[in-house]
């Protein structure tokens, strides 16, 4: 290289026809249609999940207060979770027209926010879902023999125990890992700029 | 408000310019290009001229493409994928694919940095972008093109 305006010259020869402004509009208007189809999914969803177990309480119309509760605290947790998994919901979007520092710093604490809402509301979800289903069963096992009983509460600890101790620390590895990769290549992005 | 038209009409080449010294992919850049236009289009009506266009769409622009890091599974595929990289690269000029990819090869901010001045845009500016001071601009320009003359000494041997 002789000198700068080879360099800005050389730059200047990439160049790629430009798509068609329509097409633009098109992907504009797509991209805001996937966004709402989203939304309106988990909506679905867990309107469904409401409906069934308001048709379990209907239909098979629990005496004690215990199942009901169980029932109630059930929606709950399903409504969390459906919530927490759309990031989009909690964690807001990022701020584009920020300089490239503030920009990282921003991602940083976003993914920071994300990584604690994902432990917590996972956490969260858990206990509320064992509590709901422990107080549904209530009614059910105490019109059961005293053996069955027991098994149906041992195997259903037993199931809580699993999700507790293996599925939910799995579940928080994985998302963590990702999220922690992310966090120090931003970081380390970020270190480049301090450095003269 | 400015008509959006005419930013894309102005500024498609530039951006796409820059995301290509990012990524050095031409289909990836030419995605990402297409974000930023979305963005531009969805924020314009929040512009204001507290800062000229050009230094607001350049942050719109580069923090796409930092956003990028994200998908670090694709930057691997397209390590990988040189061949096929061959295939859909519409630059013939073997100087210009050289150059885009000794940029490519800087870390991240030089990579910014370094776009930036070869679009002409002021050292002053190139501060606002990236949020550093223009001392700490030009100090990183004149290494950066050390760099690169470096690398292209090797090239023309």
């Amino acid at each position: 290289m002789k000198n700068n305006i080879d360099i800005n010259e050389i730059w200047k020869n990439q160049e790629m026809i430009e798509p068609n402004l329509a097409e633009l509009m098109k992907s504009i208007n797509s991209f805001k249609s996937k966004n709402l189809k989203n939304i309106v999914f988990i909506n679905v969803v867990l309107i469904l999940t409401s409906i069934f177990v308001v048709f379990i309480w209907i239909y098979f119309q629990p005496k004690l207060i215990t199942t009901k509760i169980g029932l109630i605290t059930t929606i709950i947790a399903m409504l969390l979770y459906g919530i927490a998994t759309n990031k989009t919901i909690i964690v807001p979007n990022e701020e584009f027209t920020l300089d490239n520092n503030q920009f990282l710093i921003q991602l940083i604490d976003l993914k920071n926010k994300q990584k604690f809402l994902q432990n917590t509301v996972l956490k969260v979800y858990f206990v509320t879902l064992s509590i709901g289903i422990c107080l549904y069963l209530i009614e059910y096992v105490l019109l059961m023999n005293i053996i069955v009983g027991i098994t149906t509460y041992s195997a259903t600890i037993l199931w809580i125990v699993i999700n507790w101790f293996y599925l939910r620390p799995k579940i928080i590895k994985k998302q963590n890992l990702k999220i922690n990769e992310l966090i120090r290549a931003f970081e380390k992005i970020n270190s480049q700029l301090i450095s003269i | 408000m400015i008509d959006f038209e005419i930013i894309y009409k102005t500024y498609w080449q530039k951006v796409y310019r820059l995301c290509m010294g990012f990524l050095n992919d031409h289909e990836w850049a030419k995605d990402v290009c297409q974000d930023v236009f979305i963005i531009i289009y969805n924020e314009l009506p929040k512009f204001r001229n507290d800062a000229s266009i050009g230094t607001w769409i350049f942050r719109i622009a580069t923090n796409k493409c930092l956003r990028q890091i994200e998908n670090s599974k694709k930057m691997q595929k397209t390590e990988l994928n040189i061949e096929f990289e061959d295939v859909i690269q519409p630059n013939k000029d073997k100087k210009t694919d050289y150059l885009y990819q000794c940029i490519s090869e800087l870390q991240e901010i030089e990579r910014i940095i370094i776009s930036l001045e070869l679009e002409n845009v002021k050292q002053s500016e190139i501060a606002i972008i990236v949020g550093i001071s223009e001392v700490n601009v030009r100090v990183k320009i004149h290494r950066i093109k050390e760099k690169i003359a470096l690398k292209f000494e090797h090239y023309e041997e």
